[in-house]
């Protein structure tokens, strides 16, 4: 089938700007290499929506982030994403930092966010009684969410919508015929009008491939802890550090997540590997140690699981100046929109990086509105009360709910999948409980081999005895 | 000849010490009881073990039967056991103490459940 | 509609059974046993080895054959057990929310027995970095698949921790047909018994590597290998001491933590040195009428222990319900010096009271005291002292001065 367009990269942008196209009558087609969305950066981060305030007035990046974070409540609603607005503070320790802060403070002004106020230390400790600091600018619209559930839900929503959706493909040749592309990958080969390479941290390659090769991403791994459930009650906001310049991230700070643990991180380190999603001895060290500064209530017993996300940084290792996101239709290849360099707070201007891609395609297609375009997605709500069999008892999960996780729309069939869109195995007990019962359950539904995150990641070998027959 | 055995009879883990010629023991010291001494002369001359592990169940409402030998099995005929029973499989329902393999590699020892399984269907 | 019952029974493993039918022996008519699992038994139904039940029957048996004997006795006792059932919620006032198929039960009793049991630690817990791959099981988790699921993790494996399950399942593994490249302990003894020792590793030539940690774990989608390191005595890892080794699975046997999630919501006081609930010699908590046993007071090594106690705990309970009070805790017991931890923690009544503890490191010819106040109640030496065995001693206290602290030292 000829699309109109191929969107390349199932994160937040790429579901996004599926999403967003839906609502016009188009052929659209998203691939991802992964068995699921939300592989990349998207499911690893901190889950924030920003306001705007740490990034230059004036930018694209400030302008699609404030216009971005502006439409979360909306989005969430139709979605059925939860959100929360929680604020966030950045907590200087010491009095050389309060002049940044000052400096922040009018550059959130300039970019017109209201909502932004300094704390002095009483009133820091009474919003955050057990945070270090000797003063804070709070930024109260800030709001938090389940980063890869908004991923998952704009991707179900997308295809509900009339989006293809084709995972574990990868695009591996990009021609140019006479008005369209067509996408060798390798699962069949595709042909379109448009193509967007929303392929975050590869986005530089797929560029490649269609012969542009200005671009290049140095990939820079953030890693992270959770923290358990148990000391929710420890923060009520996200608490940041005052930047440093040239770190290449906001600072190691805490954030609540919408579920009710806690994250340090990330940390900020250029790697060769774009998926070298290693958690490391020392950097996990740091995350502990720069979080007791911040909170020194932490125990490390609370720690529940670690992992790291890759940022998809235009900004060469030891450089600190600012480069913004790079979001054009390339002059020389028309068709051809390029999303480069798409890092925080990509996250919360993807809504608005999907209305401004949706202009830059108006150019070149007619869009006429999807009559059937529904906002809504269909949705499996989590029940409010809890009722039927736990399967996953540090996240209180249903059998039900576990069901329709295993049965999703979009067919990624692994434990992870089922992980991120139930929870089950989220917990303390790291699956300790559920994963036998969730095994189960696929069992049940099917032959398939059981994977952790997709092919290649088997979790059994077999039946046991087995490997007593062949030897 | 001295030796150093560890007893397994039971969680005490007696460390015995034994001073022996040609297998034979001439002192015993470290056991706490007089099962110490009887091991340690079969731990000499031919060690045994107990052996359990599961078989699998047709038609039965778990997918496992765990299985115990009734008597000890000389050590060296674990392995060969257990890829004896790789071959077997046993049939709901069946009681705890069934014998579900008599005479193992015609060593006298059967192998008998150690749990009740009833008829299901394995889900 | 809010069911009531003299006596609820959270847990139905060893602790929960045992403590059930010795309330019911002891006179209370009306009990509810829940279970979340589908057959009553808990961790023993997994545990196919032998080796239970030598003190009280004199016999060793497998785990499943233990929990028969007790699941047998709750049957003739006409106890009544909900299984496959969860309880989500638990209050002071001894009112508890449980989840089932059948959907959502408000139930209260006069007095809970909590036997929820322990749960492993994961690899959060000892801060493994390295790949997130399949392949990272609990020990646990990896023996529930291969003896009661039929599902093989792996071929070739790595165990971390040298605690008794990470022994068992080494050699469980092997006459698997796997192969166990070594059991790695960090700390310079082994955390098993030393008969499992000879038993599960010694008769399969499975190194031991003492001193010996995991450092990182490779591969992208399924654990290629994993790096290991010697440690050095301040538990740093030594450097130049890394090596990889190329396996499939690794299997985490890092320890138990007693389950009390529902105890700290219903405001149970916990002891930080047992991860349990604070008990007196009875099983009782902070909270009258809700005691605890088994697991989920502290990990015992082994299970006739566990059932002894909890019996006693049951009994405890069925007085309380019979006098609808209990005594207050009087005095306070501590793990002084050399000890890892002592339970109970209180003690309500003057008798004979079994103090139950473990040593913090290995020893030989060591003494252990008993101080009430500044005063040898009790003094005994133990040629060998060793921190997975768990030490039992009878002190009589013939009264108690209220105030007083009762401290257990090695000396």
């Amino acid at each position: 089938m000829d699309y109109d367009v191929i969107i390349v990269g199932g994160g937040v942008v790429g579901c996004a700007i599926a999403r967003e196209l839906s609502r016009y009558r188009l052929n659209l087609l998203l691939l991802d290499k992964e068995h699921d969305v939300a592989r990349g950066a998207s499911g690893r981060n901190s889950g924030v929506v920003h306001s705007g305030v740490q990034v230059p007035p004036g930018s694209l990046k400030a302008k699609l982030n404030i216009a971005g974070s502006k439409q979360f409540p909306k989005l969430c609603r139709e979605l059925g994403v939860p959100w929360r607005r929680v604020g966030k503070l950045i907590v200087a320790q010491h009095k050389s930092e309060l002049a940044k802060l000052t400096q922040m403070l009018g550059t959130g002004k300039k970019s017109g966010i209201a909502d932004l106020k300094l704390l002095d230390k009483p009133q820091l400790k009474q919003l955050e009684p057990h945070i270090n600091g000797i003063a804070a600018l709070y930024s109260q619209g800030e709001a938090i969410f389940s980063p890869y559930m908004l991923n998952i839900a704009l991707a179900e929503n997308a295809k509900q919508n009339g989006v293809h959706i084709k995972l574990n493909t990868r695009v591996v040749g990009i021609k140019r015929l006479e008005n369209k592309f067509k996408l060798a990958t390798d699962n069949g080969s595709y042909t379109s009008r448009y193509v967007v390479n929303s392929a975050g941290v590869w986005a530089d390659k797929l560029a490649q491939m269609a012969g542009i090769t200005g671009y290049r991403i140095y990939p820079c791994r953030g890693e992270y802890r959770v923290l358990d459930k148990a000391c929710a009650k420890m923060i009520n906001s996200m608490v940041y550090p005052v930047p440093v310049a040239g770190y290449g991230g906001l600072g190691i700070h805490l954030t609540p997540t919408i579920d009710g643990n806690i994250l340090i991180g990330p940390s900020a380190e250029y790697v060769k590997g774009r998926e070298d999603y290693r958690t490391t001895g020392p950097v996990l060290n740091k995350l502990y140690r720069e979080a007791l500064q911040l909170l020194p209530a932490i125990d490390r017993r609370d720690f529940i699981a670690a992992y790291a996300g890759i940022r998809s940084k235009l900004c060469r290792p030891g450089s600190s100046r600012f480069t913004d996101f790079m979001i054009c239709e390339e002059p020389k290849l028309k068709g051809f929109i390029n999303l480069v360099g798409i890092e925080s707070p990509g996250l919360s201007a993807a809504p608005a990086i999907a209305k401004h891609v949706g202009k830059l395609i108006a150019k070149g297609l007619k869009l006429a509105p999807n009559p059937d375009f529904n906002p809504r997605r269909k949705v499996e709500t989590r029940l409010d009360n809890l009722s039927g069999e736990l399967v996953c008892r540090c996240e209180q999960v249903t059998r039900r709910e576990v069901l329709a996780a295993i049965n999703n729309p979009l067919g990624a069939s692994s434990l992870s999948a089922i992980k991120y869109r139930c929870r089950a195995g989220m917990g303390r007990c790291q699956g300790g409980y559920c994963l036998p019962r969730i095994v189960d359950m696929l069992r049940e539904t099917s032959n398939e081999e059981i994977t952790f995150h997709g092919p290649g990641s088997h979790m059994f070998i077999g039946a046991t005895k087995e490997l007593l027959k062949c030897s | 000849m001295r030796k150093n055995l560890t007893c397994i009879i039971c969680p005490l883990s007696c460390q015995i010490r034994l001073s022996c010629v040609d297998k034979d023991i001439k002192r015993i010291e470290g056991a706490l009881c007089s099962k110490g001494r009887r091991y340690a002369e079969k731990e000499l001359h031919c060690p045994t073990r107990s052996l359990t592990t599961t078989l699998e169940v047709i038609g039965g409402e778990q997918r496992l039967v765990s299985v115990k030998s009734d008597q000890e099995l000389p050590r060296e005929l674990l392995m060969p056991v257990m890829r004896q029973l790789a071959k077997l499989k046993a049939q709901a329902p069946i009681k705890i103490g069934q014998v579900l393999a008599a005479d193992i590699l015609d060593t006298g020892v059967n192998i008998v459940a150690t749990r009740p399984v009833s008829k299901g269907d394995n889900r | 509609m809010q069911l009531k019952r003299e006596l609820m029974v959270i847990g139905g493993g060893p602790a929960g059974l045992a403590a059930a039918v010795a309330a019911r022996r002891a006179g209370v008519r009306d009990i509810l046993l829940i279970e979340r699992e589908d057959c009553l038994g808990g961790i023993l139904n997994q545990c196919i080895h032998n080796g239970f039940g030598r003190e009280i029957f004199k016999e060793s048996l497998t785990g499943p054959e233990y929990a028969q004997i007790f699941i047998e006795q709750v049957q003739l006792s006409d106890i009544e057990c909900w299984t496959g059932t969860l309880v989500t919620e638990l209050t002071a006032g001894k009112r508890i929310i449980a989840a089932n198929s059948r959907g959502l039960h408000r139930i209260c009793a006069q007095a809970v027995i909590l036997s929820m049991g322990c749960r492993e630690r994961t690899r959060a817990a000892v801060d493994i970095p390295g790949t997130r791959p399949a392949g990272i099981y609990t020990a646990g988790v990896a023996q529930n698949f291969i003896n009661l699921r039929n599902l093989m993790p792996g071929k070739r494996f790595i165990i971390l921790g040298s605690g008794d399950i990470g022994l068992i399942m080494a050699r469980r593994l092997t006459l698997e047909g796997a192969e166990v490249l070594g059991v790695l302990e960090k700390l310079p003894y082994p955390g098993g018994l030393p008969r499992n020792i000879t038993q599960c590793l010694e008769d399969f030539n499975i190194p031991l590597y003492l001193k010996h940690t995991v450092t990182d774990i490779h591969g992208k989608h399924r654990v290629s290998g994993v790096s290991i390191a010697k440690v050095g005595p301040r538990g740093g890892i030594l450097p130049g001491t890394t090596r990889k080794l190329a396996c499939d699975t690794l299997l985490l046997s890092v320890g138990l933590i007693p389950e009390n999630e529902l105890s700290k919501a219903a405001g149970i006081k916990l002891d930080r040195l047992t991860g349990g609930p604070l008990v007196d010699e009875t099983g009782q908590t902070n909270i009258p009428g809700i005691y605890a046993c088994g697991n989920v007071l502290h990990v015992y090594d082994i299970v006739d222990q566990l059932t002894k106690e909890a019996e006693a705990v049951g009994r405890a309970a069925a007085c309380y319900i019979k006098a609808g009070q209990s005594q207050l805790p009087l005095l306070r017991v501590q793990a002084g010096s050399g000890i890892k931890y002592v339970v109970p923690q209180q003690i309500s009544a003057p008798g004979k009271r079994l103090l139950s503890f473990r040593v913090d490191t290995p020893g030989q010819n060591k003494y252990i005291v008993i101080k009430s106040g500044r005063k040898i109640i009790k003094r005994q030496i133990k040629q060998r002292v060793n921190p997975p065995e768990l030490i039992q001693l009878e002190v009589n206290l013939p009264e108690l001065s209220p105030g007083n602290i009762i401290k257990v030292e090695l000396k």
